[in-house]
């Protein structure tokens, strides 16, 4: 047994000698300041000052990220983090609290969380939008339980078919084809961005299709690929790689303009669609949150987004920034609430 | 015999606790809407009617004479695993308020005491390194944060 | 070949590589830690390192990880990762009759050559498996959950319908939540519950808890101080001797020549099992340990210490590491959950997968899945190393495993979502799978039940959705469906085939 402990002291050890000596390519080091213990002996990671004298009210933030650890949000969370620490001038720290799609999180935010600036967490759209739109939604809360401090990324919406489908093209001859056959769509889950993609289309258009459901986009590329489904509805940085290897046939942007990642392909607002469809992701903190931090917490948000470190490593991760500030932020928030209380009804 | 019939009793009592079960399980599910009922009612159902044929089979066995299947529960032997589990009851549901550290410090002694260690070396031993452990792994290296409670 | 190598012999990437694979079996082997968790917490590591040692790393703990979770589930009966289940049946069998460091001696070898089967695949004939892969979709997903289903009959012993009630249970608390329906089912208002029953709380609840309190089953009740007094030598007799586990760690030929069809049949299943999204190495093992157990010539073992059951189970599970990473690699479609979080790593890295990382970069990704062969063959080593340590905590005295097996399990369930609400899962089925246990309902059944019923269930009405027309058309034209169907049929059909065959006689 103590034999044991010794060799894992010791990987412990080599772990971190692996990490350090990695790197240090300029990207300042998360904070590793564990929440429970409170005599933390100094690690060789720990970095960025815990000066409270760049006023911020607290002496650590925690950024809760509502999903768990590897996934997407977690990685947006973990790329940002330093960044912010940098322009905020306080530690602070990722933590996983993911399930109910992403409700327990962000019930813990606005319910349990302090509100002395301490806590703010991460949210994706339009899944925040659907879910309190949902009548088994039991946790009381909707979009003015939160304040949006800063867009992260915004991913548009493409829709895509089999390589070689000879039947449509492009938008305009799909929705031909779709007024007068079946033609499935494949999406991540009915209440994800696809979905609502989907069924802002069949609203504006007047086409119906017929909704396939898989678990994630992952199953999704796999059916289109293997053209067990017509189309597949997913997001654009998803998509940019096997339509430009030829695996997939790109056939139009659901959004106003065309995607400066594949400007070939039609967009809705080519055919006159006022519909704007996306995965996106931001910050957000509980309604009630301590004024002085969060116009602290925006500044050193807005910052970070500048920040031309962030801005490279969000390019090498393939992550689209897509910086909006708070009102900004707040007012899309609330349109996208309008829109998509309009056809909440069709997702199934 | 006695404890065989308490035997039967028992194996009985199960059965029919799991068709309450499977019944409780079907009427949860009537107010599902659309598709979403239909597994459930099936497999509900299904649980019923295996959990009928284990009653139905242990009747019968019952009427020939036979041994029972399952021997008869005594409480002079659950009496140690039952108060194991209050123990582990009282870790899991009290370490959100006192703190995991000192719970799992309280428990790991109370439940060495209780089978039978008093060797002091081999108590401080096992304390201090499964807790050296635990530290190290779930708090330095994982940095999962744990539920703060009153202590530590 | 030159460029290959130097980036493999480099410091960082030696080290990434011993440090992931220690690293792996330790998360493997306690229960509560999966490969999937370990590689998540690791990613943020990886942003500053090199892109050769952060893959391999990760690729080590992945397969290091799933290998790992056989230690628990052999030596105390509780699965370290759900890929391990089904090895927890048959060797904790053999751990009780003083024959856990040959189970263990199996199970390295089966997860080393299930890993390295799958390794040359994927370096070899990985855009060929891919077409194949392709061809499956959800109506081959139902049927193929179904067929798993199917095998709950074997995993039930001596009582059929006691299994079926376990998988039955299992069935009904795998439709908890809102997984497969906008519609949160049977979750009584609250939060946790919406998003369904997590599978590992759940399966921690339902071996190790039952595992302790049987453990503390063996208090004897000290009448007077004579008997105390026994009581207290023996405890000390059991801590001094600890480690005099008989055997020998690994097969001899001879014991090792019979298992090897096995452990290839598993592996190319596990390897298709890995392919497929959305299966990963928990069905892997169960798909091993059922090939394993038709293939038998001594059916009766299984469930009792089949050193069969443990080879199947143990390489189809390591088979899906790789088989995970082939359409992760070649089509951006991870294979498992961790096949997931390596290619998010990946995509950290800045690469991402297709043709080119098999031509531009053809240099850094053979370097990276020659890596994860050669972490296959690192943790059998260390494995092996391992051993004879691990088998002495397995045999300390209950008091020891006790609070040990308690704790481990307490934080094990928290630390995967920092949700306190998993702990209660844990104790919940805890409660009911030492019920179960007492009263000879076997467990695995529900854990199978757990993980197949939402698959089939999702499948089945992804299926009806693609479907344009008549469901029943549409599976009887897709030949791969037509197939299993038939399968399903006989292997229901069989026993009872076999059964009039010999009345007959």
């Amino acid at each position: 047994m103590k034999k044991i402990l010794g060799i894992a002291l010791g990987a412990v050890m080599v772990m971190n000698l692996t990490a350090c000596s990695g790197g240090g390519a300029g990207a300042p080091a998360a904070s590793t300041a564990a929440q429970a213990a409170q005599a933390q002996s100094g690690t060789a990671e720990k970095d960025g000052g815990q000066s409270t004298d760049s006023g911020y009210p607290v002496d650590k933030v925690t950024l809760l990220c509502p999903s768990d650890a590897g996934g997407a949000m977690d990685q947006n969370c973990r790329m940002m983090a330093p960044y912010l620490e940098k322009h905020l001038g306080v530690p602070v720290e990722v933590t996983n609290m993911g399930g109910s799609a992403c409700w327990i999180g962000w019930s813990y935010l606005y319910n349990e969380a302090p509100k002395d600036g301490s806590c703010i967490s991460f949210a994706n759209f339009p899944n925040m939008i659907t879910g309190y739109l949902d009548t088994a939604n039991t946790t009381g809360l909707d979009n003015t339980s939160f304040q949006f401090l800063e867009m992260l990324t915004s991913d548009t919406n493409i829709i895509v078919a089999a390589e070689g489908e000879d039947r449509f093209t492009d938008l305009e001859s799909l929705l031909e084809y779709a007024r007068d056959n079946v033609v499935t769509v494949a999406d991540a889950g009915a209440r994800t961005d696809d979905a609502v993609c989907v069924a802002q289309l069949e609203k504006a258009s007047g086409v119906t299709f017929q909704h396939v459901h898989f678990e994630n986009t992952a199953g999704g590329m796999a059916a289109i690929q293997g053209r067990q489904v017509d189309l597949l509805v997913c997001n654009v940085s998803e998509a940019v790689e096997p339509v430009e290897s030829g695996a997939i046939t790109g056939i139009g942007i659901i959004d106003r303009e065309r995607s400066s990642f594949l400007p070939e392909l039609q967009c809705s607002g080519d055919l006159g669609y006022e519909i704007s469809c996306s995965s996106s992701r931001g910050f957000i903190c509980a309604q009630g949150m301590d004024e002085q931090a969060k116009a602290l917490v925006c500044e050193a948000l807005e910052a970070a987004m500048n920040d031309p470190e962030l801005q490279s490593a969000a390019e090498t991760a393939g992550i689209n920034l897509a910086p909006m500030n708070e009102a900004e932020f707040t007012g899309w928030v609330t349109a996208q609430n309008d829109a998509i209380s309009e056809i909440f009804g069709m997702l199934d | 015999m006695e404890k065989d019939k308490k035997a039967y009793r028992q194996s009985i009592g199960v059965s029919l606790a799991i068709m309450a079960f499977a019944v409780a399980a079907m009427v949860l599910s009537l107010p599902m809407p659309g598709n979403a009922p239909i597994f459930p009612r099936m497999a509900a159902g299904f649980l019923f009617l295996c959990a009928l044929g284990l009653l139905v089979g242990t009747i019968q066995r019952q009427k020939r004479g036979q041994a029972p299947e399952t021997a008869a529960l005594e409480w002079e032997k659950l009496e140690s695993p039952l108060a194991t589990l209050a123990l582990v009851v009282v870790y899991a549901l009290g370490f959100k308020y006192i703190g995991f550290y000192v719970t799992t410090f309280v428990v790991t002694v109370v439940l060495m005491l209780y089978m039978g260690i008093r060797s002091m070396k081999t108590m401080i031993l096992v304390v201090v390194v499964l807790l050296a452990f635990l530290y190290g792994l779930f708090t330095m290296q994982l940095k999962v944060p744990m539920p703060q409670g009153i202590l530590f | 070949m030159q460029a290959i190598m130097s980036d493999l012999l480099s410091l960082q990437t030696l080290l990434a590589l011993v440090a992931g694979t220690f690293g792996g079996l330790v998360v493997g082997g306690l229960p509560g830690l999966s490969a999937t968790m370990g590689m998540s917490l690791l990613i943020p590591i990886t942003y500053t390192m090199d892109t050769v040692p952060s893959m391999v790393m990760l690729a080590a703990v992945y397969c290091s990880a799933v290998y790992g979770g056989s230690f628990s589930a052999i030596l105390i009966h509780t699965p370290g990762t759900p890929a391990s289940a089904a090895t927890a049946i048959d060797g904790y069998q053999l751990t009780k009759r003083g024959k856990g460091l040959q189970a263990l001696g199996v199970s390295t070898t089966a997860s080393v050559i299930g890993g390295v089967v799958s390794g040359v695949a994927l370096l070899l004939i990985a855009p060929q498996l891919v077409k194949v892969a392709l061809m499956f979709s959800a109506p081959e997903y139902f049927l193929i959950a179904v067929f798993g289903l199917t095998i709950v009959g074997g995993l039930s012993g001596n009582n059929l319908l006691k299994g079926l009630v376990s998988a039955g249970f299992g069935l009904i608390i795998g439709m908890v939540g809102m997984n497969i329906f906008p519609y949160a089912r049977y979750s009584f208002g609250n939060l946790n519950l919406q998003g369904g029953i997590q599978l590992v709380p759940a399966m921690i609840g339902l071996f190790s808890l039952p595992q302790v309190l049987t453990l503390a089953e063996s208090r004897v009740n000290k009448k007077n101080r004579e008997e105390q007094k026994k009581i207290q030598e023996s405890i000390q007799e059991q801590i001094a001797r600890a480690g005099k586990m008989k055997g020998h760690f690994w097969p001899t030929p001879a014991e090792l020549k019979p298992l090897l069809p096995t452990i290839l049949k598993a592996s190319i299943l596990g390897i298709g099992v890995g392919i497929l999204p959305g299966a990963g190495g928990d069905i892997g093992s169960w798909v091993g340990y059922n090939s394993a157990k038709n293939g038998s010539k001594n059916k009766e073992l299984f469930g009792k210490g089949s050193l069969e059951g443990i080879a199947g189970s143990e390489a189809g599970n390591n088979a899906v590491c790789g088989g995970a990473l082939i359409p992760a690699l070649t089509l951006g479609i991870p294979g498992s959950g961790a096949a997931a979080v390596f290619l998010g790593a990946l995509t950290v890295q800045g690469f991402s997968s297709g043709t080119n990382l098999f031509s531009k970069y053809a240099d850094m990704t053979y370097s990276i899945l020659v890596g994860f062969i050669a972490a296959n063959i690192l943790m059998g080593i260390m494995g092996w190393l391992l051993s004879r340590y691990a088998v002495r905590f397995a045999a300390l005295p209950n008091g020891i495993l006790i609070p040990v097996i308690t704790s481990l399990s307490v934080i094990g369930s928290y630390a995967i979502r920092n949700n306190v609400f998993d702990v209660y899962v844990m104790l919940f089925f805890g409660v009911i799978g030492y019920c179960m246990k007492k009263f000879d309902f076997p467990a695995a059944p529900a854990v199978l039940a757990l993980i197949l019923g939402p698959m089939a269930e999702r499948n089945l009405i992804t299926s009806i959705q693609m479907c344009k027309g008549s469901i029943l058309v549409y599976y009887f034209t897709r030949p791969i469906c037509v197939f299993f169907m038939i399968l399903i049929v006989v292997t229901l059909l069989a026993p009872v085939i076999q059964k009039r065959r010999r009345e007959a006689v």
